[in-house]
């Protein structure tokens, strides 16, 4: 069992989807007895370059422990995804994990409050 | 200091400053310290577009330790993260034309 941690950029105009696809992810992963420790959702953000003629995405971060078919399993179903735009698997040490989500809150805090109600707002839509 | 040495040259004969140069080449810099090194609680992240930016030029290109300073191990660390980085989009391959 080890740490790795995915993230993934949704197309934008999947954004109200998101949801179902963290839980889908995180179904696979339990599925292979692995554990997810953390989901941190960055939510909108711009995309450095142009992927499928997007400018913004919606990125992902799962955290979990698990063995290394979880991580090939996982990613067989990212690239299977519609909407997935990349993603990124990488194993974290253990000594990174407890200070990591930590020191990259505060990094990413900024970008949280204005993105977050965004999603909640589209997910209202779709509920309506 | 660079200034100094520039105005002494049209006066010397080529080759000069190989040959003869012992006590006169004094290149005076100031010792730059890996910042990783000196902040320990520092980490390098691909995730943490901030910090990992600051290593980066305008057009996306990594600048080189010569120039920032940073140790052979972060500057190994710090190339992953950028690649890592580009490969999600969050930090540019290029921005050549846009």
């Amino acid at each position: 069992m080890t740490l790795y941690e995915t993230l993934f950029v949704v197309h934008p105009e999947k954004g109200p989807r998101m949801k179902e696809f963290i839980e889908r992810f995180k179904k696979v992963i339990e599925g292979q007895a692995g554990a997810v420790s953390h989901v941190d959702e960055w939510g909108l953000r711009d995309l450095a370059y142009r992927i499928e003629k997007q400018g913004k995405g919606f990125y992902t971060l799962l955290q979990y422990r698990s063995p290394a078919r979880a991580v090939e399993e996982l990613e067989r179903n990212l690239k299977l995804t519609d909407g997935v735009l990349r993603y990124l698997t990488v194993r974290t040490d253990e000594a990174d994990a407890a200070s990591g989500p930590a020191s990259k809150s505060s990094s990413e805090e900024q970008k949280k409050p204005a993105n977050a109600p965004v999603v909640e707002q589209e997910m209202d839509r779709k509920a309506e | 200091m660079a200034q100094r040495e520039m105005g002494a040259r049209p006066g010397r004969e080529r080759g000069d400053d190989e040959k003869g140069g012992g006590p006169r080449r004094r290149p005076m810099f100031r010792r730059k310290v890996c910042r990783f090194c000196a902040d320990k609680t520092l980490r390098i992240d691909y995730k943490d577009v901030k910090t990992i930016s600051q290593f980066v030029t305008e057009r996306g290109k990594m600048t080189p330790s010569r120039i920032t300073g940073n140790c052979a191990r972060h500057q190994r660390l710090l190339t992953t993260a950028i690649k890592r980085a580009r490969s999600v989009a969050l930090l540019p391959f290029t921005t050549a034309k846009n």
